[in-house]
């Protein structure tokens, strides 16, 4: 019942000024969080376009947005893909978009153009503003932890093994991500000097 | 133009309220296109349409293009038809909410669809002489994609919602190719608006039934007979086309219903693309168009489309498709017609 609440508070604003582009985003955001996919991603597609010129930031996190509703609903690969390439024409110093692509390339044991957004991704990772709605972006470590990954595949065995054993030094990242790490330097006999 | 007519209706009493069937039975894609209708025992009944893509469609500047433009279906592109399944629903009487929902089983009468678009789109929910139907266009039974409307029985309890009995419609004139957005005439059963501007309502003839071998299966039709058909016409920029049911209005016969037209243009990228506005249009009891209102949008977005209304306890319940993305009920006082704009 509160998240219905909150949605009729959302859509209630949104009636009152519609073309509020962060107003639209809330709204967004609220029919996100009962996984109605696809309204939510009508309204952050209108926020991204009112936002274009005014607030690239928002614009961006909003149009990525757009990528997000289908990426939970799934089956439309060629879409997501699309979606992160055009947030990097929109945006190219901002590193979510290279993340998800390089995820979206070693899904499809593409390594070496996973490898390369990894690589896009953590040259642009530096003095971000995080943005204001969540788009599944752990952090800028990884971009290694992909480079790590993907390198594995295509002749980077012993950047791989070093870049795990950094990894293995970071406290404050999600525990799936420590797991794996934790494997990979157990598995591979990896020990710290 | 009214840009928002919700607005007015929410600073005038009024309410609005999200229609919502669970994600985990969607994928979280499209519900739009909600059907509403008042049962003989005063519940509020609603067809919801669930589509199985998200409608992809940049507004304003449209600075944001997807992979295939500012508008594209989402379907899954893994199977790229674009699928229509329903739920009929009770509606909370105070709050409009979805109370309960039942997902229609089509499975007696399916046939192999051969065309792109699957299912029963826009069904109209109404009940004549007793008997509970719901009425939309079907495009999947030839390779051309021809549309009729097709009138189907439905028996529905609070366990389930079993399509009984299916039969497609032949209009009066023949070769047509697409059959769409008749509006039933809820105080005269099996009568259908089928062109709103001039009028010409049609009347369905239940004995007249006839079978047509298509490709994957046997169709069971009813002819139609046109009973009405005046000149008078209301000129306006675009052709006026059925949205609504057309419901019985005041103490003089008169009916009134909701309409919509499109205004197709190309946007900047060379691609097609449309305004959908709706108006209140009323007739006198004779079919004589009485009133019109001026074009109106729901919510301020360019694609938004009206199937359903009804009156209770003096207020219109209203309800309709947001992009094809979303889908709502307005409960607007009936008196509130009165501050819209009207053609003169």
């Amino acid at each position: 019942m509160g998240r219905m609440k909150e949605l009729q508070k959302q859509l209630h604003a949104y009636i009152q000024t519609p073309q509020d582009a962060y107003v639209n985003a809330k709204l967004g955001e609220e029919y996100e969080k009962i996984g109605q996919g696809a309204a939510a991603h009508s309204y952050f597609l209108r926020a991204a376009e009112l936002l274009h010129d005014s607030d690239p930031r928002m614009a961006y996190n909003c149009f990525l947005k757009t990528w997000k509703q289908l990426n939970i609903t799934t089956r439309r690969p060629d879409f997501e893909q699309g979606q992160l390439q055009a947030a990097i024409a929109y945006a190219p110093n901002r590193p979510e978009a290279y993340y998800h692509l390089s995820i979206w390339h070693s899904n499809r044991k593409e390594w070496m153009l996973s490898y390369m957004y990894a690589c896009l991704g953590k040259a642009n990772s530096r003095k971000n503003i995080p943005l204001t709605y969540d788009i599944g972006y752990p952090g800028d470590f990884v971009f290694d932890f992909q480079k790590a990954f993907t390198g594995w595949y295509i002749g980077k065995r012993d950047k791989s093994k070093s870049l795990f054993l950094e990894l293995g030094k970071l406290k404050d990242i999600p525990q799936n991500f420590k797991e794996i790490i934790s494997e990979n330097i157990r598995d591979f006999g990896l020990q710290y000097l | 133009m009214i840009n928002n007519l919700a607005k007015i209706v929410l600073d005038n009493g009024g309410t609005i309220t999200p229609l919502i069937i669970p994600s985990e039975l969607t994928s979280g894609t499209g519900l739009c296109n909600v059907s509403v209708f008042i049962d003989d025992n005063g519940d509020i009944l609603a067809n919801i349409r669930h589509v199985h893509y998200t409608l992809y469609h940049a507004e304003f500047n449209q600075n944001f293009y997807c992979k295939w433009g500012v508008l594209s279906y989402l379907n899954p592109e893994d199977d790229i038809h674009l699928i229509t399944g329903n739920y009929l629903c009770k509606l909370n009487e105070d709050t409009l909410e979805v109370e309960s929902y039942q997902k229609v089983d089509t499975s007696k009468n399916d046939i192999t669809p051969i065309w792109d678009f699957h299912g029963l789109e826009d069904a109209r929910v109404m009940r004549w002489n007793g008997t509970f139907y719901i009425c939309g266009v079907r495009r999947d039974v030839k390779p051309n994609g021809e549309g009729r409307m097709e009138l189907c029985e439905v028996d529905w309890t609070k366990d389930h919602a079993i399509e009984l009995t299916r039969d497609r419609v032949e209009p009066p004139t023949k070769d047509t190719y697409l059959e769409k957005n008749w509006m039933p005439v809820m105080d005269m059963p099996f009568h259908f608006v089928r062109w709103s501007n001039p009028v010409e309502v049609v009347k369905i003839n239940l004995e007249d039934k006839s079978k047509e071998r298509v490709q994957q299966g046997i169709l069971n039709k009813l002819s139609s007979t046109t009973v009405i058909n005046k000149k008078e016409k209301f000129e306006g920029p675009l052709g006026i086309r059925g949205s609504s049911q057309v419901i019985p209005f005041g103490n003089e016969g008169n009916r009134i219903c909701i309409t919509h037209e499109v205004d197709f243009f190309h946007h900047p990228g060379g691609h097609k693309d449309a305004h959908y506005y709706h108006r209140f249009l009323i007739w006198d009891k004779d079919w004589n168009l009485k009133s019109i209102s001026k074009q109106f949008k729901f919510m301020d977005a360019m694609i938004e489309f009206n199937t359903g209304l009804a009156i209770k306890n003096g207020n219109f319940i209203i309800t309709y498709g947001f992009q094809d993305n979303a889908a709502y009920a307005l409960k607007m006082p009936v008196n509130l017609l009165d501050k819209l704009e009207w053609e003169e």
